[in-house]
């Protein structure tokens, strides 16, 4: 998990507001019950959500090409937290953003030896 | 003895040792008399320790390598390589006062470590650094077996993780840790039922965003079991050259029921981002300043 490597759906919409925090908007979910529902009361088909600065300040790290021990080490850093409660608190966030498909990840390939 | 509180020394449960600072807390289970405590790197476990109290029966220590070595193989289903080390491996100074026996294994991981009974304390307990096959270093294990220690002689004891120190008497019994990211909390009682919670919480400007710090005392009582109560009583102070306060719910008596006093400290090290708390009820006077003075805030 540590050397895999974070990146934002690019089915999402994400704008920097002028308090730096991050406005996501996304399409809504809807499948089956909830699709007849939200055509029956004219729902809008896209969400928002505003990650806080904090979220905002990890998810702006997120490059493509930084893995997630990469961003553990930011997080350390920048918040002045202990590796471990860096790890913890870096994993849960990112588990939920991936459960909102905002992030997904990339599993980088263990290079074999050829010898 | 170790260096008290410097980072990269680790304490939990009277049990020390001096570790690479990327290595940290896990793992843990039981108490001062029985347990087990490992340290990662992120990746992979690379310090353990087990300890028990060995009460009147003495020990052998050839004995408890032997018993070992026996649930070793049976785990690793007879691959590990397991041999016995000289006497010599171990400097002198690690085998002051106590019965040690040092050895080696390897299976999946190369480990090396050593089984002790202190004279002393009467611990008996089982330390091993463990490394990936490719990276074994063999100065390290040494310098981190030969610092590990089970009792220290001032009647304190360390408690040092995630980079968070302190020492405490050692007559308090950790009750309660209570780790989330961005707060530690240890919960200790001693056995006549006085009470001592020591605290850290990091990202401080954002939790002082919320409350600021004269406001804390009151939650801080609040969180003392059983509840503090009655009339906070506090005043400014400097605490390690920090803004501070000094807070205090004075003893009172109602009928036949006393109510120890609740006195405590809570500082704001801007450098560090934190605020750290002490507080003790029931116990001996000054004892928060006793156990603010060891904490390192940076």
């Amino acid at each position: 998990m540590l050397e895999s490597v974070p990146r934002l759906n690019a089915g999402v919409h994400w704008e920097e507001l002028d308090t730096g925090e991050l406005l996501v908007t996304y399409e809504r979910d809807a499948r089956g019950l909830k699709r007849v529902l939200a055509r029956l009361l004219v729902a809008p088909r896209t969400a928002q959500v505003v990650l806080d600065k904090i979220g905002s300040r990890v998810v702006k790290q997120i490059d493509g090409a930084k893995t997630v021990a990469d961003l553990v080490g930011f997080v350390s850093e920048e918040f002045k937290l202990s590796r471990k409660e860096a790890e913890v608190a870096l994993l849960k966030y990112l588990a939920l953003l991936g459960k909102r498909n905002f992030v997904g990840f990339d599993v980088r390939p263990v290079a074999k030896e050829t010898m | 003895m170790g260096n008290t509180t410097a980072r990269g020394r680790f304490g939990w449960q009277g049990i020390e040792a001096d570790v690479p600072t990327p290595w940290e807390l896990s793992a843990y289970r039981g108490d001062r008399d029985s347990g087990y405590a490992a340290l990662d790197d992120g990746v992979q476990v690379r310090f353990q320790v087990r300890w028990n109290r060995r009460g009147a029966r003495r020990v052998h220590v050839g004995v408890m390598l032997d018993r070992y070595c026996r649930s070793l193989h049976k785990k690793t289903k007879g691959r590990a390589a397991f041999d016995r080390l000289d006497p010599g491996f171990l400097p002198a100074r690690a085998r002051k006062d106590r019965e040690v026996e040092a050895f080696r294994w390897h299976a999946e991981v190369s480990v090396f470590g050593f089984a002790w009974t202190c004279h002393t304390c009467g611990r008996v307990g089982l330390a091993e650094v463990l490394f990936p096959v490719e990276e074994v270093d063999r100065p390290t294990a040494i310098r981190v077996l030969s610092s590990t220690e089970d009792h220290r002689s001032d009647g304190q004891c360390l408690w040092s993780v995630y980079d968070f120190a302190f020492l405490a008497p050692h007559t308090y019994n950790l009750q309660q840790p209570d780790f989330v990211p961005g707060r530690l909390c240890f919960r200790f009682r001693a056995p006549e039922r006085a009470r001592l919670t020591v605290g850290r919480w990091s990202m401080a400007a954002e939790w002082l965003k919320k409350r600021p710090l004269e406001d804390w005392s009151r939650d801080l009582v609040a969180q003392m079991q059983p509840a503090g109560r009655g009339k906070v009583e506090q005043c400014r102070v400097e605490v390690r050259g920090h803004e501070g306060w000094r807070f205090l719910i004075p003893a009172a008596r109602r009928g036949l029921v006393r109510r120890a006093a609740v006195e405590g400290l809570v500082w704001h090290c801007t450098q560090s981002d934190k605020v750290y708390a002490v507080v003790a009820q029931g116990s001996e006077d000054g004892l928060p300043e006793t156990v603010a003075a060891t904490v390192q805030c940076v």
